[in-house]
């Protein structure tokens, strides 16, 4: 806490440290439940876990359907978040091409709109187009189900690189162009070395957004590959094992993990563009 | 070797609004002109119309006579020097001014020696392998320069230079300008709106006001015979006095001209003590103070005028001239009074004209 914050709330600090505290409880408790629960010697999900083995992510490795579908899962958050990134970069560098005015407002609005409709309805949308628009040998691959991720990613690339430009002077490229750089080469020289942590930030952020994403999985996965998530739904219909918690937790760490990475990536990328500034 | 760079008639529209209502500069080879005007008086567009950045929507800019009103900013052979230096933040000082050579294909082998040489020029050598960021507000302003001069352009541009540095850097880094150009030679154009730095780096000055240029000339030219009261009290301290029937009233003397308004700067004047024989006035001390190279007095010469700015050696008796003291002063040389022809009622006076408004 910052001295002036510290001294501006006085007592009634304390206040704030309880809620602060409730939150976290919050956040943290059904983890703390999940992740015991999946080292459980018994056969059943019971909380505290009866003795301790690793046998149920034994078991989450051997067997196919998790494998495969981690496989599957994996396929799909690499090349939707790559067509994310390529899809909000560009949109973010253009965007700030086009001169400021009601049109861009009414633009910027439009490309963060996916993160705001309701999955389900953009996915029952585009359940309906795939099977009538292409061919069954195309919605039988994972292809809609990447471009459709991809769509619901792009917001969170955009945002995070237009940040990142934000703090670039929008004057280099100008400066670029009187020194006879065309616009490729300000592109390539200037603007994309500009951003490339938020570019780096972004595609983590795309990518962990979509290995966990379920509902629109549901609706455009083919039947013969299906993602992590809707392994997990179908499990937890049929039978709740102590399997299902090896899954979790396993996914809750490989989040935390790129998270972790991607927070990293964005906070150098404000290191990395404050220089040269007078 | 340097370019002739002429402005004929140049007209910008934008949203509108005219911004340059036909501005014709010829600018010498190797010359370096400022162009000098307070906000919004089209000096900074006129840089971006020779640059390319702003499309010229009538006349033309031609670099040794041939028109590049079609050519865009990166087709110009320019270097602009911008108020913030523009200096990309992720590449090295050396990579920084290599970058203009890089664009003009300029062979990797001999990019090195010229960067090395830039370096030398601006006084900064060995830095090619230092980060922008480590260098300060002066040194910074020196790479700018180095990478805008680096490719030998036909013309350089600075875009109010100094303006982001303090004052003292500011002196120093006028003087170093001129310098280098003088070692150069290129064609350069500046835009300022610091009447100093005008005077300090100039061959040439041209006042810009509302769009179109005032006058233009020699630092000499401008300050001691101004064509307009405008440019008159753009350029240096003025005191204007009226001009009626070939007569200099405050002083009951002749004057050069029947009608108009005389322009008298500070040093015009001298405590009269009748030892000479020259026009007088009597005036009241408002304020003085001492400035090292002289004394600044203002005085009131009566009701509704304006107060006069004058200056006194720096040996004058501080006594003599105390606030409230009356004072009787004599004007130096009244036959080389210069009087412009406008009344000085229809040009209202600047308010701090010359205020630098940090960037």
């Amino acid at each position: 806490m910052s001295p002036e914050l510290k001294l501006g709330l006085g007592i009634s600090r304390g206040v704030f440290w309880a809620l602060g505290i409730l939150l976290g409880i919050f956040l943290i408790l059904p983890l703390l439940i999940v992740v015991p629960t999946s080292w459980t010697n018994g056969q059943l999900v019971e909380f505290p876990p009866h003795g301790f083995s690793l046998q149920w992510y034994e078991a989450v490795f051997e067997t196919s359907q998790w494998t495969e579908a981690f496989w599957v899962s994996l396929k799909v958050a690499f090349f939707g978040s790559i067509i994310a990134t390529v899809l909000g970069t560009a949109i973010a560098l253009g965007m700030r091409r086009v001169a400021r005015g009601r049109g861009t407002r009414v633009a910027q609005s439009l490309f963060i709109l996916p993160l705001a409709i309701p999955y389900v309805s953009y996915a029952l949308g585009l359940y309906q187009l795939v099977n009538k628009a292409l061919p069954s040998s195309l919605n039988e691959t994972l292809i809609p189900l990447i471009f459709a991720e991809s769509v619901i990613a792009m917001p969170l690339v955009y945002v995070v690189i237009a940040g990142a430009l934000s703090q670039v002077d929008p004057r280099l490229g100008r400066a670029a162009a009187t020194m006879g750089a065309r616009w490729p080469t300000i592109l390539w020289r200037i603007d994309l070395p500009l951003v490339k942590m938020g570019i780096i930030a972004g595609f983590i952020f795309a990518f962990a957004t979509i290995l966990d994403e379920a509902t629109l999985a549901l609706f455009l996965a083919p039947v013969t590959e299906i993602t992590l998530a809707q392994q997990l739904y179908r499990s937890a219909a049929e039978t709740v094992t102590p399997t299902l918690s090896a899954v979790s937790t396993m996914i809750t760490l490989l989040a935390i993990l790129v998270l972790g990475i991607g927070t990293l990536f964005s906070r150098r990328r404000v290191g990395a563009t404050q220089g040269g500034e007078a | 070797m340097s370019t002739e760079l002429s402005l004929e008639d140049v007209r910008v529209h934008l949203g509108g609004k005219e911004i340059l209502c036909g501005v014709s500069i010829d600018i010498r080879p190797g010359e370096f002109l400022t162009l000098l005007g307070p906000s919004g008086s089209g000096k900074t567009t006129t840089l971006n119309v020779i640059a390319g950045l702003v499309e010229n929507t009538g006349g033309h800019v031609r670099f040794d006579g041939k028109s590049v009103d079609r050519r865009p900013a990166h087709d110009r052979d320019i270097g602009l020097v911008f108020q913030s230096y523009a200096l990309f933040p992720h590449m090295t000082v050396g990579d920084n001014v290599a970058f203009p050579l890089r664009t003009r294909k300029v062979p990797k082998g001999e990019r090195g020696a010229i960067v090395e040489r830039m370096l030398e020029l601006v006084q900064l050598p060995g830095t090619a392998k230092r980060r922008v960021s480590s260098l300060s507000g002066g040194q910074q302003q020196r790479i700018a320069l180095a990478r805008a001069l680096a490719p030998a352009p036909s013309v350089l541009l600075l875009d109010e230079p100094m303006a982001a540095l303090d004052k003292q850097l500011r002196e120093v880094m006028q003087i170093e300008l001129k310098r280098i150009h003088e070692e150069v030679g290129v064609t350069t154009v500046a835009v300022t709106h610091d009447q100093t730095e005008a005077m300090t780096m100039s061959d040439r000055v041209a006042i810009m006001r509302d769009g179109l240029i005032e006058q233009i000339g020699t630092p000499e030219e401008l300050y001691q015979t101004p064509a307009t009261l405008f440019a008159a009290r753009f350029l240096g301290e003025t005191n204007l006095f009226a001009v009626a029937s070939g007569r200099l009233e405050a002083f009951n003397c002749s004057a050069t001209k029947a009608k108009g308004t005389a322009v008298l700067r500070p040093e015009d004047f001298a405590v009269a003590d009748g030892s000479r024989d020259l026009p007088t006035i009597d005036v009241k001390v408002i304020t003085s103070s001492y400035q090292g190279n002289r004394y600044r007095i203002d005085v009131d010469r009566g009701p509704d005028c304006e107060p006069l700015i004058v200056s006194l050696p720096p040996t004058t008796d501080p006594t003599s001239i105390a606030p409230g003291v009356d004072l009787r002063l004599g004007l130096l040389d009244p036959t080389g009074v210069h009087v412009v022809e406008e009344e000085a009622a229809s040009e209202p006076p600047l308010v701090s004209a010359d205020i630098v408004v940090p960037a």
